[in-house]
């Protein structure tokens, strides 16, 4: 009888410590299950892809903000100004000190650098996955748009940590750390602006044969955002003759405007329902909440004003609420999700493109590029040629159709950096609030945002001098 | 002249005697003399002998293993031959003599044949006592009861056998051939409650006589004395060093939130592993009937818990279910009781304003107007006082007519209209029936149970059945097989809709004046989410009806959650060797819960999702993205794990002194938890089916907002699983009963951390000592008869598994823009991850008085949390804020004493204590990631569920800003801004470093325990158990500062004492309010001012028991009890009447009055 039992039971155990011990592959295999079914890790070409979908993260409000609220786009009224964030309030009376003791973390530094982030995830991942022929097409473009999603991503960042860029100075001045890897250890300190500039430029120049001539959504990037944005970024550098060569290369393959007349359904925030036609590639700024609080944010009724009574960007940038005449409201994004769109649009191109040839002394083509875009923003059948009487006149006449047209992009306070080095150009900016006057004198060092405290100490860098 | 005999030797009486026959059995030879003379009385049979070797020199053999049969001799001679007298002695002896030539041989008669001896051993209640000492009194052999008591020991028949257990009276048996099975019942030593002393560790069981470690015990008595629908709930007040943390948000929301020896870890789970029957329970604990449990065993240092791995670092609790028994008649527990409870005190809470004070308010605010830029507006909620000025305002309204409105609103209070419909008297149901027996190969256990829980908050209900089969089977000796099924059931509904109520729009609570119901019953609306006057003209604009009633939520609400739970075991346990078993364990548990919450049409979330989504059509009306009929719902949750284990069992007694005691073996495991949810449109009830085709891409804009929305679904699917694969050993080895020295150590690889740190497979181990000082020979404190001394040090562990050690992806749905699914950064990889380690010493010391009047243990422990996951701080060009790693450490340390006393015994008279005292402290040592200030005062408590560490201070402490008096002129709180006294809120705030804030003390209790007197006079026992909490700090809630924020919610009863003229400032510390804009600052630096600290110390009367047992001794029995549960504060240390243990807003738990009856036959 004992034997009988013995025999099985022995049987039984041997199976068991079998399952326990000697199948090491299956052991492994029951040890790398994932705990959760959702998480994976970046492994494959379409884990890399999924990850550059991340619209959240690349598109829809990872821009650097800051500038916008200290640029003289828009103003606030006095008793919300408490209501604000002392980021948001200490940047718009452009105070030394931007972020309280008690603020240790700013947006504005964190979200572009996310996006690098994402960026390295996948272009370190890249060099570990195989791919066949077929797949080799989309392995360059992954490559690329991570490449420029970075590129965009430092550009943020220099327009707001940075000084402006300084051809004779570049060099000499420090720009923001350029993150290369994912590597939560490195700490790169910071490169110099004039580092920071080839590093952005060259990037995308590395990525643009890799893009698709158009992207499928402007969500994406392509070619034509390449070239766009190089000329936004030669224009930064004020390097107009470059600025005009992509501008005339993102137009040639892209000079869609949106007819302004065509637009039917506005929301509370946003121009349109839908990505505008004129919208090469999609981004918008940090939803402050400068820009979600009822009414306390409004445009100087002057500058409103100012827009011709045909013009439709009267209507349709601008809502007159509550019978306010004096608080005329930015209704304008492109974005119709209801954040502030500063990607990169036609409108911009054909005003850079126009700058750059008046620049160049040719007023008639300025004029002409200028008069284009301004048709398709005025009611048809109203709009009546600008002139200049020089190249000279035809700059004034451009840069304020850029102000009018740019508005809220997230681009009046580059454009300040930038035309403040040119004395004729240059504003010492004001705001009266509360009684006590505020102002920011050109070229001034606040022109450079101070970087967060945490960083400097944790990342060891130098602080701005405001 | 000396014989030698080596022999194994017995003589227990004087160190000498045993040394001499140990060297040898000696002797001397004297001159022949044949006669012998002699006058004995109960004399021992060797000096008996040795006299007769001095008169007749003959020599003797008495082997050693011969003696202790040998009987007292009692003889009488006078010169009486040898030969005679030897035969007179030995004819009373179970020896045998033989007188050869000078020598007198002794021997034992033939050997008796072996008689198998089997039976069990039962303590007073009737239940099996495991490891008793079973002893054949003259061999030394000693074997021991299993866990159901029983033993088996094989003796000769003459054999005394002596029966032991400690704390019980010794019971002495005489083998007779043919005897048949024994049922030895145990008295106890005294008549106190002596607790189980079989521990489980759920690996084994273990004799705490033997054991190093720190383990607390509830004995069936103890599990029974409360009446819950939990086994969890029924520890409280009972178990040392277990805390049930009341003022969380967790216990708020009705889970168990409790911590042994206080806090492990920092973001990890916090609570105690559960183990059921030896397996680690999955499921909701909730769903364990009570009424099966047998036993309870909590695990609390490293020696007891390390078995457990990389889940002991918080504790362990073992529940054992109650079994069947060998040879053992049918018997059958009938249990029942029901408990009504008493309405929750909704007039408790001091965050409240009466309707007259909060009118007087929206009145003055309105006459600034301040409401003006709301009314009007559909999107802004306005309240019906503000509604009614406003009419009158714009003349739609009388002045007359304003007034008499406003003064009925004046008389309202919301709570009564509260109390009345959205709360009543809870009432639950339980039954219990269990059947249980054995024969001579099986034993069985059979139960099924039933819970109805009706609760306080109207709508709300629970019900449970639970049914149980357990049968043991014994086919040959040495074989068990065991087989058990458990099937629970539980159905809820979670229809009340009480937390629905609040207004929205800037409105956090409900308006003071807000009623329910007419005159007549009929349901009100009231004011929610829009603005009122929109609401209700909105079905003149083509909506659906907008307006909300808080009856007719309760009553159309149909929320059903179904839980279902199936438990197999199956089992085998092999005698491979005496002492040596095999078993071979196996169980199956699959959890599914299955949610529906039907949302009809008349439901305002249906019709409220209804009117928002609704689009103009060009043609007039509107066109429907969500369809005009009801919405369902769904969650599905099923949890199914499987669990094997083969384990060898060693205990044996080698060559007396020494035993061995020790297990060894691997387990596995597998948990998958998928999770679904779905929201189905269009959804008709009866019929169960849907017709809607939804887009769910598009977006809509909302009414009347404006936002742009998709149409909400809560589709999802998530899969979690969980891998380990476990070695572990643990071996005892006592020496001669009084040196007990332990190992244990376990590897646990598991699929949780990704591959690398995985594999390196860390041990985790501990050891003990334990010395039973009380049986050393030296030791002769007669008043002290017990005494044992135990230390300990090991390893416990927890599983974090929010980290990882690769760069983890995790997929979503709806992209941004494109809404195509997308990937996220989970977390960044880390490839140093480690388990979070707890490090354990424990010092304890084990008494009992003479008579064990009082008897008890004290313990002390230290502890350590290292490698214990936090936050670093990192720059955050990273791309990260924060690092989460092994980075930060803690440390504890505190005692649990436990004193029971016998105060009087007398006659049918007897009143004894039990009395837990713990301490704890634990503090965080490292940790590099430091909040902001604002972060400290409010969540430094821990009680929101989420510890903000802070190196060199308590895990959960409490902190504010110190504060003055109130100024003199202007009421106004005064804080501190460089060492004096100001009212520059802004400064106070942005100046007060984490370092400058005031630390009030601990927000958990560091001194706690329970006193609990049992008084019984013939068959009545009454016993009340006190609850303390002793040693901590809690914030209370004050008003707001500024009448709109009272306005918008920030009610308050301080109100009333708020300072109002110069002099007030002498008798309160409430300062004055002031009108808006609200001063932001004054408000939180008022929040969190030192202030509006109390201390928390409190003694609490948990609860009274009285019961009347029909037959206390005896198999069959039938007690009939009361219970009063929460019965109430008896001592308190603030002076605002507030109970500390409560979660902010919670209502304090109400009593209950229970009645029952527990009866076996």
């Amino acid at each position: 009888m004992r034997k009988t039992i013995t025999g099985p039971l022995f049987g039984c155990i041997v199976c068991i410590m079998g399952i326990f011990s000697n199948s090491c592959k299956k052991q492994d295999d029951f040890l790398d299950a994932k705990p959760n079914q959702a998480l994976n890790v970046p492994a494959t070409l379409a884990d890399l892809q999924l990850l550059l979908q991340n619209e959240e993260v690349f598109n829809s409000q990872p821009d650097p903000g800051l500038g916008q609220i200290a640029s003289d786009d828009f103003l606030v009224q006095d008793e919300v100004l408490p209501d604000l964030s002392s980021a948001e309030r200490n940047s718009y009376l452009w105070s030394k000190e931007i972020f309280d003791a008690s603020v240790t973390q700013s947006v504005d530094w964190n979200l572009p650098y996310q996006m690098v982030y994402y960026a390295n995830v996948i272009l370190d991942a890249l060099p570990g996955i195989k791919v066949t022929d077929q797949e080799k097409a989309g392995y360059e473009q992954v490559k690329a748009t991570a490449l420029f999603y970075r590129a965009w991503a430092f550009y943020g960042l220099v327009q707001t940590f940075a000084m402006p860029y300084d051809k004779d100075k570049a060099a000499n001045l420090p720009g923001i750390p350029l993150r290369l890897s994912s590597d939560l250890n490195s700490r790169p300190g910071r490169a110099s602006i004039a580092d920071c500039y080839v590093r952005i430029i060259s990037d995308l120049k590395t990525a643009q044969p890799a893009l698709p001539e158009r992207a499928s959504t402007p969500v994406k990037p392509s070619q034509v955002a390449v070239n766009a944005l190089l000329a936004r970024i030669y224009l930064a550098m004020g390097d107009y003759p470059d600025a005009l060569t992509y501008a005339n290369a993102c137009l040639a393959k892209f000079s869609t405007l949106t007819d302004y007349n065509t637009l039917n359904s506005p929301g509370t925030t946003n121009i349109d329902q839908g990505f505008l036609s004129e919208d090469i590639y999609h981004s918008c700024l940090i939803g402050y909440a400068v820009y979600n609080i009822r009414r306390d944010m409004y445009i100087d009724p002057i500058f409103y004003d100012s827009y011709d009574p045909n013009d439709l960007r009267k209507s349709k940038f601008f809502k007159i609420l509550d019978k306010l005449p004096q608080f005329p409201r930015f209704v304008g994004s492109y974005d119709y999700m209801g954040q502030k769109y500063d990607g990169l649009a036609a409108d911009e191109i054909y005003l850079i493109k126009a700058e750059c040839q008046a620049r160049a002394g040719d007023r008639d083509g300025a004029m002409g590029v200028l008069n284009t875009l301004l048709k398709a923003r005025w009611k048809t059948g109203t709009f009546v040629d600008y002139t200049a009487a020089n190249a000279d006149e035809a700059l004034l006449v451009i840069l304020r159709e850029r102000k009018k047209e740019l508005l809220l992009r997230g681009l009046g306070w580059t454009d300040l950096r930038r035309l403040n080095k040119e004395p004729k150009f240059a504003v010492t900016l004001q705001r009266t609030v509360g009684g006590v006057i505020y102002t920011l004198p050109p070229n001034d060092p606040r022109y450079a945002f101070p970087i967060p405290d945490i960083e400097i100490k944790l990342g060891g860098l130098t602080q701005n001098q405001r | 002249m000396y014989s030698f005999y080596k022999e194994k030797l017995v003589r227990p009486h004087r160190l000498a005697a045993v040394l001499m026959l140990i060297l040898n059995m000696q002797v001397s030879a004297r001159p022949a003399n044949q006669k012998v003379s002699l006058a004995e009385q109960n004399s021992t049979l060797l000096s008996v002998m040795e006299k007769i070797s001095d008169q007749t020199g003959f020599d003797f053999i008495l082997p050693a293993r011969v003696i202790p049969f040998a009987k007292p001799v009692t003889i009488a001679a006078q010169q009486e031959e040898l030969a005679r007298v030897l035969k007179k002695i030995f004819d009373e002896q179970p020896l045998n003599y033989e007188l050869r030539e000078k020598m007198i041989v002794i021997s034992r008669k033939s050997p008796a044949g072996p008689v198998k001896v089997s039976g069990e051993v039962l303590d007073s209640a009737g239940k099996g006592l495991n490891s008793a000492t079973v002893q054949i009194r003259a061999k030394g052999t000693v074997t021991y009861s299993d866990e159901h008591g029983q033993f088996s020991i094989a003796a000769e028949a003459g054999d005394q056998v002596s029966v032991s257990f400690i704390g019980y009276q010794p019971v002495l048996f005489t083998v007779r051939e043919g005897m048949p099975f024994q049922s030895i019942r145990l008295k106890p030593v005294t008549a106190v409650i002596a607790g189980v002393t079989v521990v489980s560790t759920g690996y084994q069981n273990l004799p705490k006589e033997r054991a190093t470690g720190s383990f607390a015990q509830l004995n069936n008595e103890l599990v029974s004395r409360r009446v819950s629908t939990d086994i969890v709930s029924r520890l409280e007040g009972l178990t040392p060093g277990l805390l049930f943390n009341r003022n969380t948000s967790a216990s708020s929301r009705g889970n168990s939130d409790i911590s042994i020896r206080g806090t492990n870890t920092l973001f990890s789970n916090s609570q105690p592993l559960i183990v059921l029957d030896g397996f680690p329970f999955d499921g909701d604990i909730s769903n364990i009937n009570p009424n099966d449990i047998e036993n309870i065993t909590i695990l609390k240092d490293a020696a007891a818990a390390s078995i457990w791995g990389v889940r002991s670092g918080n504790g362990v609790i073992v529940l054992n279910s109650k079994k069947g028994k060998r040879n053992e008649k049918l018997s059958v527990e009938l249990n029942a009781n029901m408990t009504a409870s008493a309405k929750p005190d909704l007039f408790y809470n001091p965050a409240f304003l009466n309707s007259s004070d909060y009118i007087d308010i929206e009145q003055r605010l309105f006459k600034t107007g301040f409401y003006d830029a709301q009314i009007g507006d559909p999107l802004q909620v306005t309240s019906p006082v503000v509604n009614i000025l406003a009419a009158r305002r714009a003349g739609t309204l009388s002045a007359e007519q304003a007034d008499v409105q406003i003064s009925l609103l004046r008389k309202q209070d919301t709570r009564r209209g509260l109390d009345k419909y959205f709360y009543r008297h809870g009432l639950l149901q339980q039954y219990s029936l269990n059947f249980r027996g054995g024969g001579d190969q099986s034993d069985y256990y059979f139960s099924a149970g039933e819970d109805h829980n009706r609760a306080l908050l109207a709508g709300n209900q629970n019900n449970r059945i639970t049914l149980t089969g357990s049968y043991n089977f014994y086919p040959v000796k040495g074989l068990q097989l065991s087989a058990s099924v458990n099937y629970f059931q539980t159905n809820t509904a979670s229809n009340n809709t009480a937390g629905n109520i609040r207004p929205g729009g800037r409105y956090f609570t409900v308006f003071p004046y807000e009623t329910f119901a007419d005159a007549a019953g009929n349901a009100l609306p009231v004011v929610k989410g829009l603005n009122y006057e929109f609401a209700r003209d909105a079905q003149q604009q083509g909506y659906l009806d907008w307006l909300y009633r808080p009856l007719d939520e309760l009553r159309n609400a149909d929320n059903h959650t179904r839980l279902t739970e199936n438990r197999i075991n199956a089992g085998a346990q092999y005698r491979l060797l005496p002492g040596l078993d095999l078993s071979i364990k196996y169980q199956y548990e699959n959890q599914a819960t299955t949610g529906n919450n039907y949302y009809s049409t008349a439901t305002f979330y249906t019709r409220n999702l209804i009117n928002q989504y609704a689009q103009p059509a060009p043609a007039g009306g509107f066109t429907y993205p969500v369809p005009n009929s009801g919405i369902l719902q769904q969650n599905d949750i099923n949890l199914s794990s499987h669990r094997a284990r083969a384990q060898l069992s060693y205990d044996q007694t080698i060559a007396q002194a020494h035993r061995i005691n020790a297990i060894a073996g691997a387990e596995i495991s597998s948990a998958i938890t998928e999770n679904r949810s779905g929201t189905v449109y269009g959804y008709d009830k009866d019929t169960q089916t849907s017709f809607a085709q939804i887009d769910y891409l598009s977006y809509f804009s909302l009414n009347p907002s404006g936002g742009n929305a998709q149409v909400p679904t809560s589709l999802g699917f998530e899969k979690f699983t969980d891998h380990y694969l476990s070695y572990f050993g643990n071996a005892a080895y006592t020496y001669l009963d009084r040196y007990t020295f332990s190992v244990s150590g376990r590897i646990d690889r598991s699929n949780l951390f990704g591959v690398e740190t995985n594999h390196k497979s860390v041990p985790l181990y501990s050891t003990g000592l334990a010395w039973d000082l009380s049986k050393e020979h030296f030791y002769d404190l007669s008043w002290l008869p017990y005494l044992k001394l135990r230390a300990t040090y090991g390893y416990n562990a927890n599983v974090n598994k929010t980290a990882s050690a690769v760069t983890t992806l995790a997929q979503q749905s709806n992209a941004y823009y494109s809404g195509v699914p997308y990937n996220i950064v989970n977390s960044p990889g880390n490839p140093e991850l480690r388990w979070e380690k707890v490090r354990v010493t424990n010092f304890g010391l084990d008494f009992s008085l003479k008579n064990t009047i009082v008897s008890g243990s004290f313990e002390y422990y230290l502890k350590k949390g290292i490698d214990l996951f936090g936050s670093s701080p990192l720059p955050p060009s990273t791309g990260f804020v924060s690092f989460y790693g092994n980075t930060a450490t803690t440390t504890g340390h505190g005692f649990d004493l436990v004193i029971n006393s016998r105060n009087i015994f007398k006659d049918h008279f007897k009143w004894t204590t039990g009395l837990l005292v713990s301490h704890v402290i634990d503090r965080v040592t490292v940790y590099d990631s430091p909040g902001a200030t604002i972060v400290y005062l409010a969540a430094g408590d821990g009680n929101g569920g989420s510890i903000t560490p802070l190196a060199g201070q308590p895990i959960y402490g409490v902190y504010s800003f110190r504060s003055g008096p109130l100024t003199h002129d202007t009421g106004d709180p005064q804080g501190y801004v460089n060492g004096s006294l100001s009212t520059d809120y802004n400064k106070i705030i942005s100046g007060t470093t984490v370092a400058d804030l005031y630390y009030n003390g601990p927000a958990r209790p560091t001194t706690f325990g329970s006193l609990r007197n049992t008084f019984s006079y013939k068959n009545w026992t009454l016993s009340a158990n006190l609850v303390f909490k002793l040693h901590y700090y809690f914030r209370r809630t004050s008003t707001a500062l500024s009448y709109d924020q009272i306005a918008y919610g920030g009610v308050h009863k301080d109100y009333a004492d708020r300072w109002q003229k110069p002099g007030d400032e002498r008798k309160t510390t409430v300062p004055a309010i002031l009108m808006p804009p609200a001063n932001t600052d004054r408000q939180i630096f008022y929040q969190y001012a030192q202030t509006l600290v109390d201390k928390g110390d409190h003694v609490r009367l948990q609860d009274i028991r009285l019961a009347y047992a029909f037959r206390p001794t005896g198999k069959n029995r039938l007690e009939v009890f009361g219970y009063l549960n929460n019965a109430g504060i008896l001592w308190r240390a603030n002076k605002h009447h507030l109970d500390p243990d409560l979660y902010t807003g919670a209502y304090p738990l109400p009593r209950t009055l229970s009645i029952g009856f527990n009866s076996r036959f």
